[in-house]
């Protein structure tokens, strides 16, 4: 053998380490805040998508939601990515949507991704808000049941981050009712101050998680935050 | 280019301020005597490419009175100095026995290193000496012509015998269980190395490598390890050589090199 070009071996198929950032961008996240998002994803960028070992495991995907949610980074490999893209403010705060968008999409990419030979390991998901959820609340409940479905093997994990007006009680139910993924930051903490601390921690978590891969014992590791512990991650297959 | 491709690992690197020939990220060898072939290949690692950064193997090798000294060294990277530690370690560990008087016998001992054993001892203690800074991991064999081989290491550099399509690793696999433990290396106030022997039949070949190669050999057995095999049966071109030592696996960006010899009556046994 001298050549495996179009011959992925069982063997050669990559362990991929999906991370999906869920980024609220609804009208109160205008200004300092959501400029400190656009300032800080470049950073992202850099620190996933040049380093080999962390971009061969990590597919990133952001996506944003306010009265929809859009894949405005649809999930890749950042190695392959010119420039992340910039996002605006505007709407409301759905959780319905990006609940439903992720459930679609996770599918979609879990499907294309192994078709092109990957092997994923559970999903991440970051949840970021800054707000409470302007929506039925039946509806977004529902729509978290059916990603958080048991019987849905492609159910990721979620960490949440919220700050401003987000809720505790809220974002622990995003988490599956596990208080230790869901941080807020203290009360009347500036989101300006907070996004750049939140990204920054957020790509420390995505390197760590990458390296936890090669030693074989593959984790969702979370920013260094007190209450928060890394959460062992498997194979879908 | 064997292995699924890594857009990452084959980003287009920074043009570094300054490059010497010295630097050079792939470097290629071979050459014949009138009884052995000798193929080297060496390519810097992902992760050294592309931070602008040299590579830390070294290797080198020594010709004398029908006895090869082969020498593959790794230098340690996260000591300072790390990669003119092996320069120069592989380098005086060929040269400081070559220049001695040791009688060499292809009578083999319980260890299957005989009285070889001398020989390595000089050239590992010679490397451990030469070293003024930095750390490196070392493999050094001694090949007869008759195609007795007497090797000894300190470290994770290693040593194959490729033969009849198959490889065998002289020296024992890491334990996956202590992937924790430090790595050994020179210098050492008092070296301890591993030594390991074998004798060459008819057609094989030994290959020293840094553990860049052999890990994704011993992790690779459909994709990696069959392919560098087949590339190793006999002595290929040089830069064919390292085109295959060049290959692309995911997790494998470290330093990459090997040094392959072929007792030449073998090879036409």
């Amino acid at each position: 053998m001298t050549s495996t070009e179009t011959n992925v071996s069982v063997e050669e198929r990559y362990s991929v380490f999906p991370f999906y950032i869920c980024l609220d961008v609804s009208a109160s996240m205008s200004g300092p805040p959501i400029e400190s998002v656009n300032q800080q994803m470049p950073l992202l960028r850099a620190s996933v998508g040049e380093d080999p070992a962390v971009a061969e495991v990590i597919r990133l995907g952001i996506i944003t939601f306010s009265d929809v949610a859009r894949s405005v980074l649809p999930l890749c490999d950042l190695s392959l990515v010119e420039a992340v893209p910039e996002v605006s403010a505007q709407g409301r705060t759905s959780y319905a949507a990006v609940f439903d968008h992720l459930r679609h999409v996770i599918e979609e990419d879990y499907s294309k991704s192994r078709a092109a030979g990957d092997r994923w390991y559970r999903p991440a998901v970051i949840f970021i808000s800054d707000g409470r959820p302007t929506d039925d609340p039946q509806r977004w409940r529902s729509a978290l049941d059916r990603l958080l479905d048991p019987g849905w093997k492609r159910r990721p994990n979620i960490l949440a981050f919220g700050f401003g007006e987000a809720d505790a009680e809220v974002l622990t139910t995003v988490t599956s009712g596990r208080p230790n993924r869901a941080f807020i930051a203290v009360e009347g903490s500036e989101p300006a101050k907070v996004v750049p601390e939140l990204l920054a921690g957020l790509i420390q978590s995505i390197v760590s998680s990458s390296a936890s891969v090669y030693d074989g014992a593959a984790q969702l590791v979370p920013p260094d935050l007190p209450s928060m512990h890394a959460i062992p991650v498997d194979h879908l297959d | 280019m064997l292995g699924r491709p890594s857009p990452a690992a084959r980003a287009e690197p920074e043009l570094a301020a300054t490059g010497t020939a010295g630097r050079a990220g792939w470097r290629a060898d071979g050459a014949s005597s009138d009884w052995c072939t000798v193929r080297a290949a060496s390519v810097v690692g992902a992760r050294h490419r592309l931070a602008g950064q040299a590579s830390d193997d070294s290797y080198a090798w020594a010709l004398t009175d029908g006895r090869l000294i082969v020498a593959v060294a790794d230098g340690v990277g996260s000591v300072a100095g790390a990669g003119a530690a092996a320069a120069r370690a592989a380098e005086s560990a060929v040269t400081a026995p070559a220049g001695e008087a040791v009688e060499l016998t292809a009578a083999g001992s319980a260890t299957g290193v005989g009285p070889a054993a001398d020989v390595l001892q000089m050239a590992i203690a010679a490397a451990n000496r030469a070293i003024v800074e930095g750390a490196t991991t070392l493999v050094v064999a001694v090949v007869e012509r008759d195609g007795h081989v007497a090797l000894a290491r300190v470290g994770d550099s290693t040593a194959f015998v490729v033969a009849d399509d198959a490889a065998v690793e002289l020296f024992p696999a890491p334990d996956p269980d202590r992937a924790d433990t430090a790595t050994a290396a020179l210098p050492a106030e008092d070296p301890e190395p591993e030594m390991a022997g074998t004798e060459l039949v008819a057609g094989a070949a030994l290959i020293l490598v840094t553990d860049g190669v052999a890990e994704p050999w011993r992790d690779g057995p459909t994709t990696v390890a069959p392919a560098l095999i087949e590339g190793l049966r006999r002595p290929a071109p040089p830069i064919q050589l390292l085109a295959l030592a060049d290959f692309e696996r995911q997790g494998c960006h470290d330093d990459r090199t090997l040094v392959a010899v072929w007792p030449k009556e073998r090879l036409l046994a």
